[in-house]
């Protein structure tokens, strides 16, 4: 018996040197498989999705004769690459900040109508439209809110307008912008990978010669402005704002994606995409961190439970957020959802920077 | 004309093969600042802080503001902001907090203040709360222990950031227009009384020679900057329904009318509708102003009139020009010290102070 205990703690002994010898710290972890199993994917389903929908307007754009089914298909390639930029809309740090990344792949709110009015344009010109054209262009006239216009606009977006007279020019736009943003995705991508820009060590490596990140801390903090950004973002300017929950009135068209009706869906894409920056799927996420680094259980399994409610709460939105004006229940369900994403950014945003000694905004009140 | 020694070594193509002592010191890669910050719960520092380290420091009961570099004297000044009743200065050389200036009895200091040219005057911000809330500003003789000279009327009220313009006569001071009373905390008292605008005020006779209005009764104009040639560019703050679609920065010309920066066509929203700190540079071809509860500097081409570039800073505070390095420099919450050189894609990082949170407005020392 006793044999055993000795043999059995110095089992134990060896354990822990061994780990405390290989496992790096937990903040390092916690960055490390956040960057690998909730960013790099992202990145990665996004470069994708944009490639996919780049050969689809391509082919559909090559047949001699433009068809419902291949229409369909880039649509629904569209849809797709919507999804994958709801998984990475929040991450508002790193190569997305470089030069505005973000505005080129989505103009919005548009306020003024602009993209319609843009694009239009354009294709008046005579100027052939390519790529460099639809980078010389502003970023009205990128990315998937072009695509959104030309794809399902009410007149813009239907068949018929790729079989009339001015078809070839909608048609080299289609193409161009697609490939412009299979653009803007590749450079997203590559800036993060080891073989490119790296961003994946400058994120999870931080020390006294990061620049960037000299302490944990700093993108720890990174991680936890993003989950707040994002929940403000979809609270806020998808929900609020244009369906008129708070007091003002309603403005309908400042909704995301309202002309492709997928608002909804982008809100649930962005959702799950922030509970995954939150857990890291299987890997040792934020809330690992807060229950076995900084005793923080409760907190870590509530905000888990948070993201589950508020996922199942959108996916049962049947309505398209744009008709919600003219349906009541579907306000409700909408003024429901953004008063627990609320309760749930508000729990991130308090609770969780005073266990990891982080400060969120110091500047934001009271400024003076 | 007289030509810089900058100008001199480009022009010389001697740029290269300068040793880089001669240039600066060998590793610094922006200029010392000065800035109050807060460090912990209840833990307030003031300073100046040089290349990963404070270089002149002290500690205070209360949140700082902004501050004024006195190059004669060789001292930091630090201005309490509403409803501080206090400067506080720093010897430059010893690091020292070494004089603390009260205001005068019925009067609180708003966080800001200037120098003339010769160093002899310091002019503050004050609010004359005996006098039912009218803004004044005070006149300090530096050379005589910063003894009160005299107030002067600002014809107004809530005079917050104030500048010399480059005649060295002419003070202008962003009028913010709320009132607040200590009695009533950071309450606005004059809502629907309210009338910013930007004055510019005789710094001898006191006399009120330009009153230009802000463009709403509820743009309140409180951040400023001033350059070499004397274009002014304003933030504003808006006390309204947010987010505004009003501009928020201004510049001006004595004489002329305020002239909105434009936003162009980017999809910028600034939601929270609000100026935190302005600077330009020295050629006063661009202006920055940071936006701390938005996240957001802005870059502005004043020739242009319109947004150059934007970037995002979570909790950015304040912004000044380094025209030794050639870069604006941005401070936020977080402990960071950022460049950004207009032209350039993203900001970067310049320093990193741990723990310490910068407040919004930076000066160099």
């Amino acid at each position: 018996m006793t044999q055993i205990n000795i043999r059995f703690v110095t089992f134990l002994v060896f354990l822990t040197l061994a780990l405390s010898a290989c496992s790096p710290p937990p903040e390092e972890q916690l960055l490390a498989d956040t960057t690998r199993l909730s960013i790099l994917p992202a990145y990665r389903d996004f470069l994708a999705a944009s490639r996919q929908l780049r050969e689809a307007t391509t082919t559909f754009c090559s047949a001699t004769e433009q068809s419902t089914d291949t229409y369909t298909v880039v649509r629904s390639a569209w849809r797709n690459t919507a999804t994958t930029w709801a998984g990475i809309q929040s991450l508002q740090f790193g190569p997305l900040l470089v030069d505005n990344q973000a505005w080129k792949v989505q103009f919005w709110p548009d306020r003024k109508n602009l993209i319609a009015r843009k694009v239009e344009a354009l294709i008046k010109e005579d100027e052939p439209i390519d790529v460099a054209r639809v980078e010389k262009a502003s970023v009205v006239v990128q990315g998937l809110s072009a695509l959104e216009y030309l794809l399902f606009d009410d007149i813009a977006g239907q068949l018929s307008r790729y079989q009339q007279a001015d078809s070839q020019r909608r048609c080299d736009l289609l193409i161009a912008a697609s490939a412009h943003l299979e653009g803007v995705a590749i450079f997203l991508h590559t800036a993060w990978q080891s073989d490119g820009g790296n961003y994946a060590a400058t994120f999870s490596q931080p020390g006294s010669n990061n620049q960037e990140y000299p302490e944990a801390k700093v993108a720890i903090g990174t991680l936890l402005d993003s989950l707040v950004y994002g929940l403000e973002l979809i609270k806020r300017d998808k929900l609020e704002r244009p369906l008129g929950l708070a007091e003002t009135g309603t403005q309908i068209y400042l909704l995301e994606w309202w002309r492709a009706r997928y608002s909804r869906a982008a809100i649930v894409a962005n959702l799950s995409a922030l509970h995954q920056l939150f857990s890291a799927g299987e890997g040792f996420g934020l809330d690992d961190y807060l229950q076995q680094v900084v005793d923080g259980t409760d907190l870590a399994k509530a905000i888990d439970q948070g993201f589950r409610h508020v996922i199942s709460q959108a996916s049962e939105i049947e309505t398209p957020l744009f008709d919600a004006p003219n349906s009541p229940e579907t306000l409700a369900q909408a003024k429901a959802l953004s008063d627990t994403i609320t309760e749930l950014e508000v729990r991130i945003k308090k609770e969780i920077p005073p266990l990891l000694g982080i400060t969120l905004s110091f500047n934001s009140s009271d400024g003076d | 004309m007289k030509m810089k020694r900058r100008d001199f070594l480009f022009a010389s193509g001697m740029l290269l093969a300068l040793p880089t002592p001669l240039w600066g010191r060998n590793s610094e890669r922006y200029s010392p600042v000065i800035s109050a910050a807060r460090l912990g719960k209840g833990e307030y520092r003031i300073g100046r802080w040089d290349q990963n380290h404070w270089t002149a420091a002290a500690d205070i009961g209360h949140r700082g503001h902004d501050s004024q570099f006195h190059r004669q004297r060789n001292e930091l000044l630090f201005f309490s902001r509403r409803p501080g009743r206090e400067i506080f200065i720093i010897d430059g050389a010893s690091g020292q907090l070494k004089r603390q200036v009260e205001a005068s009895e019925g009067y609180h200091y708003y966080g800001h203040g200037c120098l003339s040219a010769d160093g002899r005057y310091l002019y503050t911000t004050e609010n004359h709360v005996a006098g039912d809330g009218q803004g004044a500003i005070g006149v300090y003789d530096c050379v005589n222990d910063y003894a009160l000279v005299r107030h002067l009327d600002c014809a107004g009220i809530g005079p917050h950031q104030i500048a010399l313009m480059p005649d060295q006569q002419t003070l202008v001071v962003a009028m913010g227009s709320i009132k607040t009373l200590p009695d009533s905390g950071r309450v606005t008292l004059n809502f629907d009384a309210m009338a910013p605008a930007l004055h510019y005020i005789d710094r001898h006779s006191g006399i009120l020679l330009e009153a230009v209005p802000s463009p709403h009764q509820h743009l309140s104009l409180r951040h400023l900057d001033v350059s070499p040639t004397g274009t002014v560019v304003v933030g504003g703050q808006f006390q309204a329904e947010l987010p505004t679609p009003l501009p928020l920065v201004y510049q001006h010309r004595r004489g002329g009318e305020l002239q909105a920066l434009a936003l162009g066509d980017v999809p910028l929203v600034l939601d929270s509708s609000y100026v935190a700190s302005v600077s330009i540079d020295d050629q006063g071809k661009f202006a920055v102003t940071t936006c701390p509860r938005d996240d957001v500097v802005c870059l502005w081409n004043l020739a242009e009139g319109h947004l150059a570039s934007s970037y995002r800073l979570p909790d950015v505070a304040g912004t000044v020009y380094d025209a030794r390095h050639q870069q604006f420099i941005l401070s936020n919450g977080g402990g960071q010290l950022m460049g950004l050189r207009p032209g350039s894609p993203r900001l970067f990082a310049l320093d990193y102070a741990s723990g310490v949170h910068w407040d919004n407005h930076l000066r160099l020392a």
